[in-house]
C-alpha cells in the first residue's frame, strides 16, 4: 500500500541533513504521485506524457517544504504526502506550459515535452496534470473536514492568482520589451512567479494540514517570500555560470533577454552608449541575438558589478528570510522538520 | 537599526534583524537593510560587494523587498475588503456570516452523512425483503353489476366494470299474471334525464309472430334503486319473448334492449 510504502521510506531514512530529508520526502512523494498518475488505464497520447517530467527527477523542494511544515505543526504524514503529491503534479503541469510559453528546448537535460510531442499534446498534458492534482489534494483534505478544506481552497486560489500574475509580468516584459524596470519590479515578479508557488503555498498547505486549520497561513508568507526571492536571484546567477544545472543552457537567460536583477542593474549602471546597444539587443528576436552580444552583455554585468550586486542582494534576502523564520516558526518546539525549514536558507546557496 | 515594514499588512510593527547573529551566512546583509539608503542609478554604478557603499545598495534592495511584500499584503487586504461585499471568498465574509456559513456547511455535511446512513440502511432492508406475492385474487369484487344490458344473466357480474355506466331497472307488469323480466340494467343516459324522458319501442315478439306490446313507460320509485319500467300487457297477449330498444329523448344512442317473457 502507498501509506505503508511511505512509512517504510521514512523509517529507513529519518530526516537528518537537508539532502537526506529532501531525498526522503521526495521519495515518499514520488510513491504517492505515481499512484495517482497511474490510477487510470493508460490513455494514448496522454499518460506517457504525464509521467515524463516527474520521471526526470528534480529537487522535490516544494513537497519537502509542505511535508516539513505539516510535521512541524503537528500533523501526520499521510495527508501531508498526498498534499505534497498534489503540489508536485501541479508544478509539473505548470512546467509544461512554462516551457511552451518560454519557447524552451530543454528541461532537466532532455528535450521539453512540446519539443518531443508537439505543442497541442503538451498543452493537453499540462491541463490534465493540473486537474489531476486535485485528486490527491481532495483525498488529503477529506479527513480534516470542511473548514480546513475552505482554508486550503482560499490559499490555493490566492496562489493561482499570484502565480498567473507573476508569469504575466515576465512574459509581458519580454514580449513588449519593457526596459524601464526597477529592482522593486523584479522583487514583485519574483514574489508572484517564484515564491508563491514554490515556497509560500507549500508552506501554507503544510501549516494548515499540520495544525488542522488552527494556525494562520499568513504567518509564513514573508518567510516564503524572502526565501523565494533569494532562490530566484541565485538561480539567475547560476544561469550565468558554466554549469547552470539541470541541463539549462549557459547564458540562456541572456539569450532570452530575461529580466533578471543583473539585467536591471546593468542597464542602470551602464553608459548611454552601452544602454543604446543594450536596448537594441533587447529589441531583437531571440533568434537574432548573437553569442558575441551575449558575451558582451555578460562581461558588462561583471565589469559594472551587477553580478556582485545580485549576490549581495540574494544574501541579504536570505538573511531577511532567516529573520522571518524566527518570527514564523520561533514558537514551535524544536524538531528535525523545524530545523529543515530553517536550513532552507543556507541551502539556497549550497544546493547542488 | 530598524526596518519599518509595516502598514496595514502587519500592524505597523517594527522588526529588528539581528545583525551578524543567527543561523545562515546572510544575517549581516539583512542587517544592512536597516539603513534606508538612497540608492540611485548613479550609485549603483561600478559598485562591488566589497565597497561599503554597496551595502547601502543592498540594504536599499532589502528595504524595497520589504516594501514589495508589505504592499502585496496591503493589496490583498484591500481586495479582501472589496470582495467582502460580494461572494469572493468564504473567509472574507464578515465574521458572523462566516461562522454561520461554516455551521451551515457542517450541518449540511452532517445531514448528508445522516441521509446517506438512512439511505444505506433502507437499501439494505429493502434488499433483505422478498418481492410481494400476487395478491390480486384477494381483492374483493369491484362492483356487483352488469355493465351492459346486452349481457346475458349468466355472465359474471364480478368482472371488472367495462364500458359506460349502467342504470338499474326494475320491470313491473300490469295485466299479466305470469311474466318475467330478462333485463336488469340499461345504459345510463349521458345527460341528466327524467324517467319520463325515457321511452321504449314496442316490444316485438321474438320470431316476429304476434302483436307487439306498446304499453311501456318509465317511472321513478324511491323504494327501489334505479328506475322502474312498467309494461302493460294487453289481455290475450300471446306468450313468448318480447323485446324493444330503449331510448332517452336527449340522447340518440340506445340505452339497451328491454326484454320480457310472457308465460
Amino acid at each position: 500500500m502507498a501509506a505503508a510504502a511511505v512509512a517504510d521510506v521514512l523509517d529507513a531514512a529519518p530526516p537528518g541533513a537537508m539532502a537526506d530529508t529532501m531525498a526522503t520526502y521526495g521519495k515518499a512523494t514520488k510513491v504517492e504521485l505515481d499512484r495517482y498518475l497511474r490510477a487510470q488505464p493508460a490513455a494514448p497520447y496522454l499518460d506517457e506524457l504525464l509521467a515524463d517530467y516527474p520521471s526526470r527527477g528534480g529537487k522535490m523542494l516544494r513537497p519537502s517544504i509542505c511535508i516539513a511544515n505539516a510535521r512541524a505543526f503537528g500533523g501526520g504524514l499521510e495527508s501531508a504526502v498526498r498534499c505534497a503529491a498534489a503540489i508536485e503534479i501541479l508544478h509539473n503541469g505548470l512546467l509544461i506550459h512554462d516551457d511552451i510559453q518560454d519557447g524552451s528546448e530543454l528541461r532537466r537535460g532532455r528535450p521539453t515535452l512540446h519539443a518531443l510531442h508537439g505543442t497541442p499534446l503538451a498543452i493537453n498534458a499540462g491541463d490534465a496534470m493540473m486537474f489531476t492534482a486535485l485528486r490527491p489534494l481532495i483525498d488529503a483534505l477529506r479527513p480534516l473536514g470542511g473548514d480546513v478544506a475552505a482554508q486550503v481552497l482560499d490559499i490555493s486560489m490566492t496562489m493561482a492568482r499570484e502565480t498567473a500574475e507573476g508569469q504575466a509580468l515576465e512574459l509581458g516584459w519580454r514580449d513588449l520589451n519593457i526596459t524601464e524596470l526597477t529592482e522593486a519590479d523584479y522583487f514583485r515578479m519574483a514574489l508572484k512567479k517564484t515564491a508563491w508557488m514554490g515556497m509560500i503555498w507549500p508552506a501554507q498547505l503544510g501549516l494548515v494540514l499540520g495544525s488542522a486549520g488552527r494556525a494562520d497561513p499568513q504567518s509564513v508568507v514573508r518567510f516564503g517570500y524572502f526565501l523565494g526571492v533569494a532562490f530566484q536571484i541565485e538561480d539567475d546567477l547560476r544561469n550565468l555560470s558554466v554549469d547552470p544545472g539541470y541541463g539549462k543552457e549557459m547564458n540562456g537567460d541572456l539569450f532570452e533577454a530575461k529580466r533578471t536583477l543583473m539585467l536591471i542593474h546593468v542597464r542602470q549602471a551602464c553608459s548611454d552608449t552601452e544602454r543604446s546597444r543594450l536596448d537594441g539587443f533587447l529589441a531583437q528576436p531571440r533568434s537574432d541575438r548573437s553569442p558575441d552580444d551575449v558575451l558582451w552583455l555578460a562581461g558588462m554585468m561583471q565589469r559594472l558589478g551587477s553580478i556582485d550586486h545580485a549576490r549581495g542582494v540574494a544574501a541579504a534576502m536570505a538573511g531577511a528570510a532567516a529573520h522571518e523564520f524566527d518570527l514564523a516558526y520561533g514558537g514551535l518546539p524544536p524538531s528535525a522538520d523545524r530545523s529543515f525549514i530553517a536550513g532552507l536558507v543556507p541551502w539556497i546557496f549550497a544546493r547542488p | 537599526m530598524t526596518i519599518r515594514k509595516g502598514k496595514a499588512g502587519d500592524g505597523g510593527r517594527v522588526r529588528r534583524p539581528m545583525a551578524g547573529a543567527g543561523r545562515g551566512p546572510n544575517r549581516a546583509s539583512a542587517a544592512a537593510a536597516a539603513s534606508p539608503a538612497k540608492t540611485t542609478a548613479a550609485a549603483a554604478k561600478a559598485k562591488t560587494s566589497n565597497d561599503p557603499k554597496v551595502s547601502d545598495a543592498v540594504a536599499h534592495a532589502v528595504k524595497m523587498g520589504y516594501d514589495v511584500i508589505t504592499e502585496n499584503i496591503r493589496q490583498g487586504r484591500e481586495a479582501a475588503e472589496k470582495f467582502r461585499q460580494g461572494e469572493y471568498r468564504l473567509r472574507d465574509a464578515p465574521g458572523d456570516l462566516e461562522v454561520a456559513s461554516l455551521r451551515l456547511l457542517r450541518l449540511a455535511r452532517e445531514l448528508s452523512t445522516t441521509t446517506f446512513d438512512v439511505c444505506e440502511r433502507l437499501l439494505k432492508e429493502l434488499g433483505e425483503q422478498r418481492p410481494p406475492q400476487d395478491r390480486t385474487a384477494e381483492v374483493p369484487k369491484f362492483r356487483d353489476t352488469i355493465p351492459f344490458a346486452t349481457l346475458q344473466p349468466s355472465q359474471s357480474a364480478s368482472a371488472a366494470p367495462q364500458g359506460p355506466p349502467s342504470l338499474k331497472v326494475t320491470v313491473r307488469f300490469e295485466g299479466a299474471p305470469k311474466a318475467l323480466a330478462h333485463t336488469e340494467a340499461l345504459i345510463r343516459p349521458r345527460l341528466p334525464t327524467a324517467a319520463s324522458g325515457i321511452t321504449a319501442a314496442p316490444l316485438a315478439p321474438s320470431g316476429g309472430q304476434g302483436a307487439p306490446i306498446t304499453g311501456v313507460r318509465f317511472e321513478m320509485d324511491a323504494s327501489v334503486d334505479g328506475i322502474v319500467a312498467i309494461v302493460s300487457v294487453p289481455k290475450g297477449q300471446a306468450p313468448g319473448v318480447y323485446s324493444g330498444i330503449v331510448h332517452a329523448q336527449v340522447d340518440p344512442l340506445p340505452l339497451g334492449l328491454l326484454t320480457i317473457e310472457l308465460l
